[in-house]
């Protein structure tokens, strides 16, 4: 008894701070730092002033000035097209910029904080977009930041269809601004210069997002042919992002699932 | 010329422990934002590694290791939860324990400088052993990324290792009666 009394007394307090500290360290792994995000959040404004702030009004103006003239043509031949094969209209996208408040706290992992969360509508596995294509989904939500896992990011899978011949197949993030997509069947017809963009029958991504061009291609590999994506959108640059809040539709996920 | 705040007294204990959270809060703050200077070609020092291997140098293996697994979540937390960087922490702190009880290693701010160059790259190969043994990423992708990330990230982290090694060395030595 006065052994155990002794060893108390000597490493009692040790254990206590050191059971203490681990318990704390759980709570914020638990709850995915969104202490640290939120923090960072509230400081951030006041003392690293984004000397870019601007690229919310420059792409107001420049790119989408440009983008609406092709809008306007492609409207006209849409509403043709949607007379000829009834097409019934889905409820417009609602977008939302964000400003990146935070880059990835690792060499590894290509991630992005975002300065809007649950309080503006956002949630997990939501699209985020930039001027060019894709850029990534929403993986963890705080009350005013969310956590962009970015396509380039080894842990990323994006389905993915050419858009010139539909051949299938999904793109894998190589921490680079090149990713690698796997064909899920033998293709022919698969040219250098080719526009890749989201599956239509991904569960998370909306169809017919831009993603990127085949830069190089494998056609030989062994179980499926290969290609590499160079991502239009500037994913080592970003600045500003897109999110799309409307999710994609319950009664699609279902009927995958059962698939 | 400034009075030196002491804070090694016993009944400062409150204020020593909110200087030590303070600075961890501060370390992964810094991880999160990238400031002209602070990076190199976008990867920014392993503040956190550098917190923990100043925490280990002076203390014995069982409060390095509590540090490593802390810190290892903590930064699990801001990234995701594969590939964990508690296992590459937990070796960094077996290695830096208490490295000034031998007397190989002298104290000071250029052999610390040093220890974090070395771990830093020790921790980037626990990362990288990691996605090779556990995922399909061709193993040339891996390892070809590794020799970018591992050296990059010892150069930068070491480079401002001195920056954050007098105030933290300060706030996180043991007192004296710890020390036994």
């Amino acid at each position: 008894m006065k052994f155990l009394y002794r060893w108390w007394q000597k490493y009692g307090n040790q254990l206590f701070w050191g059971i203490l500290s681990i318990l704390v360290a759980w709570q914020i792994y638990l709850t995915q730092g969104s202490f640290i995000s939120e923090t960072l959040y509230h400081i951030y404004p006041s003392w690293l002033f984004n000397p870019q702030i601007d690229r919310e009004a420059l792409y107001q103006q420049s790119t989408i000035q440009e983008l609406s003239n092709k809008i306007v043509i492609l409207e006209t031949q849409n509403q043709n097209l949607k007379k000829i094969a009834n097409y019934i209209d889905k409820s417009s996208n609602k977008l939302v910029p964000a400003r990146i408040i935070g880059r990835s706290p690792d060499a590894w992992w290509q991630v992005i904080t975002i300065d809007i969360g649950s309080n503006k509508g956002i949630k997990p596995n939501l699209v985020v977009m930039s001027v060019g294509g894709l850029v990534g989904r929403v993986t963890d939500v705080t009350p005013n930041t969310s956590r962009v896992l970015l396509i380039s990011d080894y842990n990323s899978r994006v389905g993915a269809t050419l858009s010139r011949t539909g051949y299938q197949g999904f793109i894998k993030g190589q921490s680079t601004h090149i990713g690698l997509m796997e064909f899920y069947a033998k293709v022919g017809d698969v040219k250098i210069g080719d526009v890749v963009k989201t599956s239509n029958i991904s569960t998370i991504f909306p169809p017919d997002i831009p993603i990127g061009k085949v830069i190089a291609i494998d056609i030989n590999k062994s179980p499926a042919p290969e290609a590499q994506i160079e991502f239009t959108a500037p994913i080592d640059f970003l600045d500003w992002v897109i999110v799309d809040l409307v999710e994609k539709s319950p009664l699609i996920d279902v009927l995958q699932n059962k698939k | 010329m400034l009075k030196r705040l002491d804070i090694s007294s016993k009944n400062k204990d409150w204020l020593r422990l909110f200087l030590i959270v303070f600075s961890l809060i501060i370390c992964c703050l810094l991880l999160l934002v990238r400031i002209s200077g602070l990076e190199l070609i976008g990867i920014t020092p392993n503040w956190l590694l550098m917190w923990l291997v100043i925490w280990s140098v002076k203390r014995n293996l069982w409060q390095s290791i509590v540090a490593a697994i802390c810190l290892g979540l903590i930064w699990d937390s801001l990234t995701g939860f594969f590939p964990s960087h508690i296992l590459g922490l937990i070796i960094v702190s077996l290695f830096t324990s208490n490295v000034y009880k031998d007397k190989y290693v002298k104290e000071d701010v250029i052999s610390l400088t040093l220890i974090v160059f070395g771990m830093a790259i020790i921790n980037e190969t626990i990362i990288a052993l990691q996605y090779s043994i556990q995922t399909q990423i061709p193993l040339i992708d891996i390892w070809l990324n590794y020799q970018k990330n591992s050296l990059t990230s010892a150069i930068i982290s070491s480079l401002w290792t001195p920056l954050i090694y007098y105030p933290l060395d300060y706030i996180l030595k043991p007192l004296p009666f710890e020390k036994k």
